[in-house]
């Protein structure tokens, strides 16, 4: 790995580390401040409804039961492509527990694609499931 | 002993009731033996009975609930049985006799139809010798004795028949064994102590099975020890564990039960309802009447249950309240969505509006698709991508990748999921305790060489299509980010291990295909929930297929996973995977073909052929064939085997 891919891999880890911390903080403790972390076109697909756009992001995670989570695992990359010009842009992969309202917990997991805007770190697209929704919902 | 003055007069002396708590010496011993019926109070370690006005605070009556179920399971485990029977309940020194009145040899019936028969010395016998005689005295009762325990003093077993144990106890001294000793039986309502074991546990299945109504969603569980189906084998609610067995049954086979019926089952703890409310989520009706709670707070492990209706008739807890109204109202409290007790419509409790309290989740979708015209790419990229990495040969993977594609794996820590131990030298969980901070570097793949020579080493797999979440997140002429998730199997040396992964794609237009920018791939275990619905939807319905029809299986179950529709137009093939499509390898083709014959009845050659000409895109070549065929197109030969 040559020493600018090096840099940008580094600086990208940190970059995910700090993310989750707000974002996780953000979603447990302060949702309505959360429109602010994503584009204002962003998308978020929670266990597979759509949200599009950072006002109904914040309406839909509002919406949903308090929640708790504790993150376990974590990676980030770098997306080193034509395609995103040269704005930065990382794409991170979260798993963890999270308990909603009275539940116990949960495996959940998360991906994201945040990119750089101006001097703020927004949320392009996120990607959330909790581990047996599906098989839940068709029990 | 020390015999001590004024304590040993004959039985009917006024010293009596002082025997309960005194030792008693050698003559009273023996006149027990001969009549065991009555003076059986041994001094025994009791609690007092918990008041309503107790002052431990809560706390200390949930650990005393918790110490009594404890003890209430292990009583009968004393070397001689016959210390809490009901009747024995009487009071010290209270004036009424101790014999029952009336006639001697009638046995009361026993609440739960099991009785113990225990015979002091009876261990000298041989069991069958034993049996025959007491068959003999009671025919034609025929004598089934279950339980058996011989110990050092006497040997005990139970009965589950009321005319048997009636007639056992009519027996007195009548008996006589071959070399002259008279065995004298003590009968006495009691039930055995049954370990939770398989077979207990399969009986109990069939039982329940047998009282579930599946278009209601209600269990009838009342006086279940008494099922006919339970002859021989005794399974009494009240017994904790067993209670505990039932409850797991249910979250096993269940899961959706909304009615419970428990009435008449001696029940006094609920502690095996623990956690009831996510392990039976839509648990909303609940019969509970003719039990022994014995206080409103036995109902505690219940109370994030949102019941709507309740039945507590004739349980202890129903006459610790002032009156009706209190009670209504104090059980209201613990259960807010309560609409009916005991069968009477409650007026709505009026509560502080804190929001209605969002505690259900939104229900889960397989795939949310932000562009329509993205689906056939993400099917198509898909079914090749699986259908590769699934092979014995995951080289042509190779042909997926971009030149410096990166790629990295995770495994959540070994304290949550256990090691799994195949990926874990792969593993680049950033948050990973102690490693260097080289793996970050290290375990991050870049290169198409690098990205397969990867996977090539992951152990060999098989995925499921159809427990595949899509969510197709970008979609933008130059990049598409889409996230899949899923079950498959992972194989190695014999052994098979059902596993969830999910990973995110970032692809990029290559040539006239995609090709794969950046991949993350996150592996875990399979929880329960998952299990199960692989277990009764997934399995049997890849069961049936045969190995050649695998390409049109995993087409079509991914195809129901999208919920789209059959491409309408040929201009699709232009946007499948290009590189994919060159490096499919013989085998797969062959696969390919095997799939297409069984679908089109043509013969070999001919499938062959038709996926010759589109490029072996096996979708396109079941579409073409389809077009073909309603034109009248396909000549008869190539259909002839």
């Amino acid at each position: 790995m040559d020493s600018v891919l090096r840099s940008k891999v580094e600086s990208c880890c940190r970059t995910a580390e700090d993310f989750t911390k707000l974002f996780y903080t953000s979603f447990d403790k302060r949702r309505h401040h959360m429109g602010r972390l994503y584009l204002d076109n962003g998308l978020l697909v929670w266990n597979g409804n759509g949200s599009s756009g950072k006002d109904n992001i914040q309406k839909y995670l509002i919406d949903l039961p308090t929640s708790e989570h504790t993150i376990t695992t974590l990676d980030a990359q770098p997306i080193v492509d034509e395609a995103v010009g040269g704005q930065l842009t990382y794409m991170i992969q979260v798993g963890g527990t999270v308990r909603y309202a009275d539940d116990s917990a949960r495996p959940f997991q998360q991906t994201f694609i945040i990119t750089a805007q101006e001097d703020k770190w927004k949320i392009a697209s996120d990607c959330y499931r909790l581990q047996d929704g599906l098989a839940r919902a068709e029990n | 002993m020390p015999k001590r003055g004024g304590r040993n007069g004959p039985s009917g002396s006024r010293f009596v009731a002082f025997n309960d708590l005194e030792e008693r010496d050698e003559r009273e011993r023996d006149r027990e033996r001969d009549n065991p019926r009555k003076d059986r109070n041994t001094r025994r370690v009791s609690f007092k009975p918990s008041l309503l006005q107790y002052s431990g605070g809560i706390k200390r009556r949930m650990a005393e609930i918790a110490i009594r179920s404890h003890l209430e399971d292990d009583e009968d485990m004393g070397d001689m049985p016959g210390t809490s029977r009901p009747e024995n309940t009487r009071r010290k020194g209270s004036p009424i006799p101790r014999k029952k009145f009336g006639n001697l040899a009638h046995l009361s019936r026993s609440p739960l139809g099991w009785y113990q028969i225990s015979i002091n010395n009876g261990q000298r016998y041989a069991r069958d010798e034993l049996v025959s005689v007491l068959q003999r005295a009671i025919s034609p009762e025929q004598l089934i004795p279950l339980y058996w325990r011989s110990e050092k003093s006497f040997i005990s077993f139970y009965v589950d028949d009321h005319r048997v144990a009636e007639r056992l106890d009519g027996l007195d001294r009548a008996l006589q064994m071959p070399d002259g000793f008279r065995p004298y039986l003590r009968i006495r309502a009691a039930c055995p102590q049954v370990p939770v074991n398989d077979e207990l546990r399969a009986r109990m299945q069939v039982v329940m099975a047998k009282r579930y109504n599946a278009q209601t969603k209600a269990l009838d569980m009342s006086s279940f020890h008494t099922d006919p189906d339970f002859k021989g084998i005794f399974c009494g609610l009240f017994r904790s564990p067993i209670m505990a067995a039932a409850v797991e049954i249910m979250e096993k086979n269940i899961p959706d039960l909304v009615a419970l019926n428990l009435n008449n089952n001696n029940i006094s703890s609920m502690e095996a309802f623990k956690n009831a409310h996510t392990r039976l989520p839509n648990l909303r009706i609940l019969y509970l009447a003719d039990n022994r709670i014995p206080t409103a707070t036995h109902l505690i492990s219940l109370r994030p249950v949102p019941l709507v209706e309740l039945v507590l008739k004739n349980n202890g807890l129903c006459s610790r309240f002032k009156d009706h109204s209190h009670y209504v109202r104090e059980i209201q409290r613990k259960f807010p969505k309560l609409r009916k007790l005991d069968g009477e419509e409650l007026t709505p409790m009026i509560q502080f509006d804190v929001g209605e309290e969002a505690t259900a989740l939104p229900p889960a979708k397989a795939s949310f698709l932000c562009d329509p015209n993205g689906t056939d790419i993400i099917r198509q990229f898909l079914e090749q991508y699986f259908l590769i990495f699934d092979s014995d040969n995951r080289q042509p993977l190779l042909d997926a990748y971009h030149d410096q594609a990166m790629l990295s794996l995770m495994v959540p820590p070994a304290s949550q999921v256990g090691r799994l131990e195949k990926y874990w030298r792969y593993n680049r969980d950033l948050r990973r305790q102690n490693v260097d901070d080289n793996t970050k570097f290290r375990n991050l793949r870049v290169g198409r060489l690098a990205v397969v020579s990867m996977l090539a080493e992951l152990p060999k797999t098989k995925h499921f299509p159809r427990s595949f979440t899509v969510d197709l997140t970008l979609f933008t002429p130059k990049m598409i980010v889409f996230t899949v998730a899923g079950m498959f199997k992972e194989f190695d040396q014999g052994s098979e291990e059902l596993r969830y992964f999910q990973r995110q794609y970032i692809i990029v237009p290559a040539g006239s295909g995609f090709c794969i920018r950046n991949e993350m791939v996150l592996i875990t275990i399979a929880m329960q929930p998952q299990i199960r619905f692989f277990k009764k939807t997934i399995e049997p319905s890849n069961a049936p297929q045969q190995i050649n029809h695998e390409a049109a299986g995993l087409s079509n179950s991914l195809q129901n996973r999208l919920s789209i529709n059959q491409p309408s137009t040929s201009t699709v093939a232009a946007a499948t995977l290009q590189p994919a499509q060159v490096g499919i390898d013989e085998s797969t083709k062959i696969q390919m073909v095997q799939a297409l014959c069984a679908q089109s009845n043509m013969n070999i050659e001919w499938s062959k052929k038709c996926l010759e000409e589109t490029n072996w895109d096996y979708n396109h070549a079941a579409f073409v064939f389809d077009k073909l065929h309603k034109e009248n197109k396909i000549p008869p030969e190539a259909f002839i085997k």
